[in-house]
């Protein structure tokens, strides 16, 4: 199993270019499935969720072809086959998101129960009560979703939760039923608006994207599209807390300040002189040590849990007394027990993070357990002394693009062993 | 509608044209009696205009072909564009590129 190796102590300096979003490329390659011609997907990051759902479609009978800057052309034309088997659903909870495009365009979908989730309880309820409401009769048998429809009708759907991957699924499904479709209570994230902007392109009828109610007024048929997808503000986060957390200075660029507004704040605050433009943002903090910050994770526009771990690694080394309050999801602080293995003082309070900063930490072999989890432990091991050893880096390959050519050209000394 | 042909000199098979979805499918047609045959050991990409993946996968079943018949087989005069869609897809140590 490959590892990264970071020899911690170097402020980071210098630019590099934000990737496409990982939380927006998967849904909108399952809307694909919807086209009724081939559909272009630009600024595609290279990613192994990427390569999941590729493969996913293409056990399908979708033909997919990627080009050198990994521009995806998808072909759902030639579908055969209307399954997500388990062995991809388990390694890609995502895959739930075919779900909804394969009722609506095919009338029939048999999808794996995703199962157990590292960072707590994500049930597929919601998605399974909305697809109903819209007319699917869907049976949960054998570990598998199997739903059935004729054409899908609209329908007026309340969501218990604010759900991102079900604000999707049921938009996806309401863009090709009979009707409106109101979702109310519906995820505001930039990754549900780009998701609408595509299918907006690829014909769709829809309003209210980045705001709680979505109105889809349902079409016979969506046509093929090219597609640019929105830039990764949580990756874009990630690079600009490294740069943070070591004192030293990183512009991000071909990112969206807009959509990093609760995030930039918390830099601020850390003590970060933080300059943005139309399409890039940059962070000096001018050789200093940050401070500690307090911050409640919450659903877009408050603070995102997916930046929760990297703040708390930032505590962890910044002056004074930080607290970190998860919200959103009940068991993501997996990380908290490796940062301690680093020297770390962070204890847990129910589901908050209370940290008193330390200088600096010590490097030690630590294990990733989840994607932004593994992201909090090298932006750790950045500022620590020594080696830090970073084991199951299968989980960062999930969600970050070429992350250690990219903190290398900031000038980090990280490199990848070979399983 | 993209089109591709291959002319074989010797051991040396010359492709030329775009390499896409469709072309591909009729230059393996074209192409897969060449396996039957005498052995091939260079297939000559330099007149490739343009290509996507789906050029790089007739790559992958043209040396699985090769390695059947125990053939040595070499991809000679790859253009940059495509030879960027082998890095992309990390194909690099597993074709034999010259």
């Amino acid at each position: 199993m490959s590892k990264l190796i970071i020899t911690g102590g170097v402020p980071l300096y210098g630019e590099l270019r934000a990737s496409g979003a990982k939380n927006a490329v998967l849904p909108i390659l399952a809307a694909t499935l919807l086209a009724d011609a081939p559909v272009t997907i630009c600024n595609v990051p290279h990613l192994q969720d990427v390569t999941t759902t590729m493969e996913l479609l293409g056990r399908m009978g979708v033909e997919l072809v990627v080009d050198e800057k990994m521009n995806i052309q998808v072909d759902p034309r030639s579908i055969h086959t209307f399954q997500a088997p388990y062995e991809l659903v388990r390694t890609m909870r995502a895959s739930i998101l075919v779900l909804g495009p394969l009722v609506a365009r095919f009338g029939q979908a048999e999808v794996s129960l995703p199962g157990g989730c590292a960072i707590g309880s994500r049930p597929v309820n919601l998605h399974i009560k909305g697809l109903e409401a819209m007319g699917a009769d869907i049976k949960v048998e054998n570990g598998y979703i199997r739903a059935r429809a004729n054409r899908l009708k609209g329908a007026h759907i309340v969501l218990d939760l604010v759900t991102v991957t079900g604000t999707e699924n049921l938009l996806m499904a309401a863009a090709l039923a009979q009707g409106t479709t109101i979702i109310e209570n519906a995820a505001r994230e930039p990754e549900v608006v780009d998701l609408a902007d595509c299918l907006i392109t690829m014909g769709a009828r829809i309003s209210g994207a980045g705001t709680d109610t979505l109105v889809i007024d349902g079409v016979e048929s969506l046509h093929g599209a090219y597609y640019q997808v929105l830039p990764d503000r949580i990756e874009t986060g990630t690079y600009l807390l490294a740069g943070a957390i070591t004192g030293g200075r990183v512009k991000v660029k071909d990112t969206r300040p807009d959509n990093l507004e609760a995030v930039l704040l918390k830099l601020e605050e850390a003590g970060a002189q933080v300059n943005t433009g139309p399409d890039w943002i940059e962070v000096d903090m001018n050789g200093r040590r940050p401070k500690a910050v307090r911050i409640h994770t919450a659903p877009y526009p408050a603070f995102p849990t997916d930046m929760q771990a990297q703040f708390v690694a930032l505590n962890a080394v910044a002056e004074g007394t930080g607290m970190i309050t998860e919200t959103v999801f009940e068991n993501r602080f997996m990380h908290v027990l490796e940062l301690q293995r680093m020297g770390a003082q962070i204890e847990l309070e129910g589901n908050t993070a209370v940290s008193v900063g330390i200088p600096r930490l010590t490097g030690a072999p630590v294990m990733a357990t989840d994607l932004r989890a593994s992201a909090s432990l090298i932006l750790a091991a950045l500022v620590a002394e020594g080696d830090t050893i970073v084991d199951r880096i299968y989980h960062i390959d999930r969600g970050y693009d070429c992350i250690e050519e990219k903190l290398s050209h900031l000038g980090a000394r990280i490199r990848r062993t070979p399983g | 509608m993209a089109e591709a042909s291959a002319r074989r000199d010797g051991a040396t098979l010359y492709v030329q044209g775009e390499l896409d979805f469709e072309s591909v499918a009729d230059l393996w047609k074209a192409t897969e009696s060449l396996f039957r045959a005498e052995p091939l050991h260079r297939i000559d990409l330099s007149g490739v205009q343009r290509s996507n993946s789906a050029g790089v996968a007739l790559m992958v079943e043209w040396l699985y072909q090769a390695r059947r018949h125990q053939w040595p087989l070499a991809f000679v005069n790859i253009p940059d564009q495509m030879r960027a869609i082998i890095e992309v897809a990390e194909l690099e140590t597993v074709l034999p590129l010259a």
